[in-house]
């Protein structure tokens, strides 16, 4: 089911910032890429660009060889595509439940919108409770995210995302403002339950994460790709070390 | 039951239609001043199927509904696309095209040696099925409750399906819907083909009530009362519009002591209720509070 | 013919400028706060009546009437943001609109209460002869209003660009969250925003009242209508944007209602305005709706 993945001089611009600067990055099948790089290197717009968020200046993206070129942000949804968000995207007055069952909505046939068997409810129900148990969250499945801590949304995001069962999943910075043992714990979650039989690119800066999930890391700065490879080598590199830790991360 | 009650309940369950087709439109984070077009297409298509045509009512009726589903769908189709004020602004300049078009409309027939039908600004006059089938106004308000119960009845059903949960989260978030491979056109024109229908199902039912309707009587007040209910009454629930129509008609109705100043007492209530409640009586929180008591 | 087209965009340019004064006044208080104030066509209408109270009292002159107009607006509109605007916080645009149309139903029940006919009069400026330009004429009153609405935008433009409170206005309009930081007071500048805003707006009532020399509380739905429709034509968000609005609608109304008569007036106007709005979204001013851009902005 993992998605190969080929990204081709991409470019994208915003007014005069070029955010993006000819990158190009591809993915094997099953592959797990560590994203890093400081603030405002264009991680975030790689992620924008891929789900069709924004449309590149140049330069080209395949998924499993099928240009996404013009393809709307629900089109490539359904390609297999989903993603976290750095700055959480929760649906804020449906419940936790319907948070994550609003990935299941996308490939229904028009007469579910008026009619699910009894039969199908429960399946449903079942697996997305299943799914929520994985995260501790079954207990909150009818609260709001509001009520939710910020790690709980964050497992939230990530909840929705396997419950789309995609083939590619991009998660941004999924342990951003969490403490070495929450990192930890998400670290686990993501290993057990996202990454097998899947590709992904993991934006982060926690070290920690990004060296038990990413055999392979990709470095951006200002926009472009400055290394590329397995990651101890990569963090060993001067020129990263110079860009990315000579500016203070945050 | 009095004749009084009798007509009371039938305006509050005529303007439910109204409100309701607003709030679908709502759910769905659309703001349409111009439902009550789909109304008078209702009326209108409806009078004109059983006045002139003689069709049956429940054809008559059928075809009002279809007419305002499908025309509703086609003006969604190039203004979903526009952004919440420009939305509203198009379907309120929708709707006043319509009322206009309306009062230059004639199509008249002679039936049983009268001239029948919509007259232009003279409005539309003996839209008689009611009286001619021998229907009492309380069995009138029995089909107007039908025709409610239906309504209930279908957004119940996409309740349990899946079409409230796609029209809430495009409402919600239409970008974080796009991503999660909801199709947000298709469903926001869904949701104005389905809003359509119900505004006129209600004009239908009106028209055979009325037995006369007229240009005038579809003007932007009304499509501003009808938003206004589901924003009073509370976007959680179906029945938040109906009840935002209960508390406007049904209680100042009865409430007659403040007679001459309804609208005063009205309007202070419902500025009230917004600054406790920004999201109507019946918001979402309620709601599920609501049906997790029920669970019980 | 020719000579026709020029006199209704002559008569069209001078309602227009009203139309366009509705729509600055939307403008200001929906760039401010994001909100949707319905009731600032009532809140206007409010302000003509006390004017006309203080002239059938009193037969007060042209310089009182026109105070009482703006004393009436203003309070109706503080009045306004009080309950619908700054008693409703947080992300609630919806519940402010619906307020605002509660507040609307209560100004309008109260005029009618106080003024039970159906028409009152209000003073006019009929005084001043008929200007002849070759073969055009133009009304003293559209000449007036035209002039001062003119007046009345420049001042604007002084006031946005050149005082501390315009500064904090235009910071708001443009990125809220920046207004927020740099220690503008928020819910003060917004108050005075609608201050202003019932300013113009009573400006304009005045005007359009004193030339038609006779008003009804239906005055407040049709202000609404016009202000917004002419703010969504002009593009939202930007004040020239709006007072272009209004002139388009001032002229395409006045050669419509010259060639068609009033049905076909409507009828022309309201395809126009679908049209408009379907093939130029972002307005006559080329400006994105201020709604689609803070979305926009909200970073993924
Ligand atoms: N929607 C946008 N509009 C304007 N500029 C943007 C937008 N998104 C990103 N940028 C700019 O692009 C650059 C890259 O941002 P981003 O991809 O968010 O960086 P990162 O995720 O690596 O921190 C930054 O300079 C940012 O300001
Ligand atoms: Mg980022």
């Amino acid at each position: 089911m993992a998605a190969a993945v080929e990204i081709q001089g991409l470019s994208c611009r915003f007014g005069g910032v070029k955010a993006l600067d000819a990158v190009d990055i591809r993915l094997s099948p099953g592959e797990v890429l560590g994203l890093i790089g400081p603030n405002g290197s264009g991680k975030t717009s790689l992620f924008n660009l891929l789900t069709g968020h924004h449309n590149p200046e140049a330069g080209a993206i395949l998924l499993d060889g099928l240009d996404l070129a013009g393809q709307s942000p629900s089109q490539i949804a359904r390609f297999g595509i989903a993603r976290t968000f750095q700055n959480l995207r929760l649906l804020r007055r449906l419940s936790v439940y319907e948070n994550v069952r609003a990935a299941r909505h996308a490939c229904a046939p028009l007469r579910d919108a008026f009619w699910l068997s009894p039969a199908a409810r429960r399946q449903e129900r079942d697996s997305l409770m299943n799914l929520l148990d994985i995260f501790g969250l079954s207990e909150k499945a009818q609260k709001t995210p509001a009520e939710l801590t910020l790690v709980q949304m964050r497992h939230l995001e990530i909840a929705r995302l396997l419950a789309a069962d995609p083939k590619l999943v991009l998660l941004d910075e999924p342990a951003a403002g969490m403490t070495s043992a929450e990192t930890q714990a998400i670290t686990e979650v993501i290993a057990t339950h996202v990454l097998p039989g899947r590709s992904a690119i993991v934006i982060e800066h926690k070290m920690q994460l990004v060296a038990a999930l990413c055999p392979r890391i990709a470095v951006l700065n200002a926009g472009r790709k400055i290394a590329d490879g397995p990651t101890g080598q990569v963090l060993a590199d001067s020129a990263v070390r110079q860009s990315y830790f000579g500016a203070k991360p945050c | 039951m009095d004749a009084f009650t009798i007509s009371v309940l039938s305006n509050i369950g005529l303007f439910s239609f109204l409100a309701i087709s607003a709030w679908v439109l709502l759910i769905c984070g659309e703001i349409s001043f111009g439902q009550q077009a789909y109304f008078a297409i209702g009326a209108y298509a409806g009078g004109i199927a059983t006045a002139v045509w003689q069709w049956p009512f429940a054809l008559g009726v059928g075809f009002g509904v279809v007419l305002g589903a499908v025309i509703g769908g086609l003006v969604a189709w190039p203004t979903t696309r526009l952004s919440g004020m420009h939305y509203a602004i198009a379907t309120l300049a929708f709707a006043e095209f319509v009322r206009s078009c309306l009062n230059v409309f004639s199509y008249q027939r002679e039936v049983d040696g009268y001239l029948t039908g919509p007259d232009g600004a003279n409005g539309f006059r003996d839209i008689r099925w009611a009286y001619e089938a021998g229907v009492e106004p309380l069995g009138y308000l029995g089909i107007i409750a039908a025709g409610l119960a239906a309504v209930i009845g279908l957004i119940a059903c996409m309740a349990r399906g899946r079409g409230m949960a796609q029209l809430r989260i495009v409402g919600e978030d239409p970008i974080l819907a796009g991503m999660q491979g909801l199709n947000v056109n298709r469903i926001r024109i869904a949701a104005a083909t389905l809003a359509g229908g119900i505004a006129a199902l209600g004009g239908a039912l009106y028209a055979h009530l009325a037995t006369y309707v007229e240009p005038a009587q579809f003007g932007v007040m009304i499509g501003v009362h009808s938003l206004a209910y589901g924003l009073i009454g509370g976007l959680g629930t179906v029945f938040g519009p109906i009840l935002g129509v209960l508390v406007d008609i049904g209680l100042l109705e009865s409430l007659r002591v403040f007679s001459s100043y309804r609208m005063i007492v009205f309007g202070g209530l419902v500025a009230l209720v917004l600054i406790l409640r920004p999201r109507g009586i019946l918001d979402e929180k309620t709601v599920r509070r609501i049906q997790a008591w029920l669970r019980r | 013919m020719l000579l026709d087209i020029v006199q209704n965009t002559l008569d069209g340019l001078a309602i227009g400028s009203a139309y366009g004064l509705l729509a600055i006044g939307f403008t200001l208080i929906f760039g401010v706060m994001r909100r949707l104030n319905i009731a600032f066509g009532p809140s206007i209408m409010v302000g003509i009546f006390a004017g006309a109270w203080l002239h059938s009292q009193w037969s007060a002159g042209m310089i009182p009437v026109f105070l009482a107009t703006l004393a009436g607006a203003v309070l109706a509109s503080a009045y306004v943001e009080r309950i619908s605007f700054a008693a409703i916080r947080g992300d609630a645009a919806l519940a402010s609109m619906a307020s605002s149309f509660a507040i609307w139903m209560q100004l309008e029940e109260a005029v009618v209460h106080v003024f039970p006919g159906r028409t009152y009069a209000f003073p006019t400026l009929q005084t001043i002869p008929m200007l002849e330009i070759g073969p055009v004429f133009l009304r003293p009153e559209y000449l007036a209003m035209f002039l001062t609405a003119a007046a009345l935008i420049l001042l604007l433009q002084w006031i946005l660009t050149r005082t501390r409170f315009g500064l904090e206005v235009r910071t708001l309009a443009d990125n809220p969250e920046a207004a927020r930081v740099s220690g503008v007071n928020v819910a003060q500048v917004a108050f005075l925003t609608f201050l202003l805003a019932a300013v113009i707006g009573g400006v304009a009532g005045f005007l359009i009242a004193a030339t038609d020399g006779q008003i009804t509380p239906k005055i407040g739905l049709w202000a609404t209508m016009k202000g917004l429709i002419a703010m969504v034509i002009g593009g939202l968000g930007s004040l020239r944007g709006a007072l272009i609005g209004g002139l388009v609608l001032g002229v395409v109304e006045a050669q419509a209602q010259w060639f068609l008569g009033a049905a076909g007036r409507e009828i022309v106007t309201y395809t126009l305005l679908f049209l408009a709005l379907v093939m130029l979204p972002s307005g006559l001013a080329g400006r994105a709706d201020a709604g689609a851009r803070t979305e926009a902005l909200r970073r993924l």
